[in-house]
């Protein structure tokens, strides 16, 4: 077996990366992944042509669209890879965000020198009755639907529970909404681009006591679309690479009550362990981190399950700002975050990964971009923990 | 003659070997059912109360307006000609005997009045849930996968493996499948979180019923045996949990999907009125 963290491998870099807007899209699955497709071939540098792709890993949960089947099949034909070999990755809503693992293994084991990650969701275009059939899907069926528990549910539990076990309340994670309403503001392929006050999103609409709406993300519709490439090809495309130091994924416990803990994701925990490792660096390290906040009160846990905060501190560290654009101690999701940005499931992971490509390469709206940002991170977590993906990248190998 | 004893939520008289027992709720005279019971659930609660004293329970006859499949996987009787026999009444209580049938008056005093408006649409809501074009969208919980789990579901049936493991799993952390070696978790426990969800934070299977109850509760519950599980608070003691409450698990409808209801295990706070 190859050493952990591929010492004897080649070195993989992002060279080109783009996204749609995210939203209630009229475009169908095709042309949102043709858009996506497009706006990364465009961002690559130098010259790029789709022929010179040798794989792609595509994640989709299939919400809708209608094609559930060899979905990547059909989106590749659309954007010039036909003939490549293609799949669809499904681990809910980290889809992507292990097709962007799949794609970067598929280079450092030597079998590929350029290859896609993506991710594409429709979900707007079910009617509601569908929808909320589909809402819920990749938690655990069997167990904690027939309790009534989609994943509103499941976070409202693990959210009254921190609250009882540490110095929190729901205050807390008003903060963390306010702050990615506002860093998602600038942002022009945000979802839900407005500034919130405290007071309007602490008397949200009650979702899931104590999850209110402005707690929750939205349903969007997107595709995102990176381009990674092999140390020795890199120059090809550009002179300005993101490398990607560490790739790190985790699994947990489908159902909440199988878990010894609903305060921690233990799956984001070993995946940050094993992340921080490969890349030799630790959470102090981290300029900005693309988290994966589906509701408030995941961001909260992640905050401390990625090591920015001590277990139980978190609601003090939103408290406390320390999660703000250039003010705090790391930015945590300077795109707005899935509350802001938006969530079209499978789009997400990758979704973060054209955000940090673009942060790290100082390419964001100038009121957006984090300072002297050098090291980022992405967490994509799969429905409430059961599976994780944690990428560490920089502007240095 | 006993007194009526509130159990799980229902009224019981017992008269020797003659037990009774009705829905707490009245409209008029007349003794219906809360908003997710019925004839089966009722008679579980009604073996399980009969099974504290007696071992070795067993049924003679079931009456048909009772789902055999899911007394038996909940209460894990067994049928010979020597056992109780279970009749239904035509209003919410029924009898579980044995020789002749007893006779028992309704409490009135000890029951309360259900809300009327709200218990029509309920019962139009489990109507309209129970046609059998009422089929999934989506994601669901197919009849066979339904099935599968029922015993453990409604009776709470564990396996002993280097501890209590419920649900059931097939293999452990070695890959050693997991033994058959069946225990029953007592059916109680504590309230270790909670959720409220509205109807629009709900399972859409939940969907007709959810807005006419003003939401749905959830409760995530340490057994007094280990093992943790989640559970519906059932839908006619509108209590608002809290951590730490006592529970008692019991059986209720949950929601009917092609046709058929599925039953499941839900809660009840036991520590407060």
């Amino acid at each position: 077996m190859l050493p952990a963290g591929g010492a004897y491998m080649v070195d993989v870099a992002i060279v080109g990366a783009g996204q749609t807007k995210y939203g209630n899209h009229q475009l169908g699955m095709k042309g949102m992944w043709a858009e996506a497709a497009r706006s990364a071939f465009d961002s690559v540098d130098k010259d790029f042509h789709p022929k010179q792709i040798d794989e792609a890993f595509i994640g989709s949960v299939a919400f809708g669209g209608g094609q559930l089947g060899n979905t990547a099949a059909l989106l590749t034909e659309h954007s010039g890879m036909q003939g490549k070999p293609v799949r669809r990755v499904e681990n809910a809503c980290a889809s992507s965000g292990f097709a962007l693992r799949d794609a970067w293994m598929a280079i450092k084991s030597g079998q590929a020198d350029v290859v896609v990650a993506g991710g594409i969701e429709k979900m707007n275009d079910l009617t509601p009755e569908r929808k909320r059939f589909w809402l819920g899907v990749s938690g655990d069926t069997e167990w904690e639907r027939l309790a009534g528990l989609t994943f509103p549910g499941t976070y409202a539990l693990m959210a009254r529970r921190y609250f009882h076990e540490f110095d929190s309340t729901h205050d807390d994670l008003v903060h963390i909404s306010v702050k990615n309403h506002h860093h998602g503001l600038e942002n022009n392929v945000a979802h839900i681009r407005k500034d919130v006050s405290f007071d309007k999103a602490k008397s949200g609409f009650m979702v899931a006591d104590p999850l209110t709406l402005y707690d929750c993300c939205p349903t969007s519709d997107g595709a995102s679309c990176v381009i990674l490439a092999a140390d020795h090809v890199v120059k090809q495309f550009t002179d300005d690479p993101v490398w990607i130091n560490s790739s790190a994924a985790a699994s947990d416990y489908l159902a909440l009550h199988d878990r010894p803990s609903i305060t921690q994701l233990i799956a984001t925990q070993m995946a940050a362990k094993k992340a921080y490792s490969m890349a030799g660096i630790t959470a102090k390290d981290i300029d900005l981190a693309e988290v994966h906040d589906c509701f408030t009160i995941a961001e909260l846990l992640a905050t401390e399950d990625l090591g920015f905060a001590n277990r139980g501190k978190a609601g003090l560290f939103a408290r406390e700002g320390r999660g703000r654009r250039n003010e705090g101690d790391v930015c945590i999701n300077p795109s707005g975050g899935l509350k802001s940005k938006g969530h079209p499931l499978g789009a997400t992971g990758t979704g973060q990964t054209v955000e940090i490509f673009k942060q790290l390469r100082g390419e964001v709206e100038s009121v957006r971009q984090v300072r002297d940002a050098e090291v980022a991170l992405s967490h994509n977590v799969g429905g409430s923990g059961a599976t994780c993906a944690v990428h560490v990248y920089g502007r240095d190998k | 003659m006993t007194d009526n004893t509130m159990w799980q939520g229902y009224l019981i008289q017992s008269n020797g070997d003659n037990h009774f027992i009705n829905s707490p709720w009245k409209l008029g005279d007349e003794c219906v059912f809360g908003y997710d019971s019925d004839y089966t659930t009722m008679a579980i609660s009604l073996i399980r109360y009969l099974s504290i004293e007696k071992s070795n329970l067993s049924l003679s006859s079931i009456d048909e307006r009772i789902n055999q499949q899911t007394i038996i996987a909940a209460t894990q009787i067994e049928v010979n000609p020597s056992g109780y026999k279970i009749k239904c009444n035509d209003d919410a209580s029924l009898q579980v005997y044995i020789g002749d049938e007893g006779v028992f008056h309704l409490a009135f005093d000890s029951m309360q009045d259900i809300d009327e408006e709200k218990y029509s649409k309920i019962a139009n809501a489990w109507q309209n849930e129970s046609n059998i074009m009422n089929t999934s969208q989506g994601a669901y919980i197919s009849g066979q996968q339904y099935d599968e789990s029922l015993e453990s579901r409604l009776s709470l049936v564990a396996q002993n493996h280097q501890g209590i493991i419920w649900p059931q799993r097939q293999m452990d952390s070695e890959g050693t499948n997991i033994s058959q070696s069946y225990v029953k978790i007592e059916p109680s426990g504590t309230v270790t979180s909670w959720t409220k969800l509205s109807a629009a934070g709900a399972p859409s299977e939940f969907a007709i019923r959810a807005p006419i109850l003003g939401g749905i509760s959830t409760v995530m519950v340490e057994t007094n045996d280990g093992p943790n599980g989640v559970f519906l608070l059932v839908d006619d003691i509108p209590t608002s949990p809290k951590i730490g409450d006592s529970v008692d698990i019991v059986v209720r409808m949950l929601y009917a999907q092609e046709g058929f209801i599925r039953y499941g295990a839900k809660a009840i706070i036991t520590n407060r009125s």
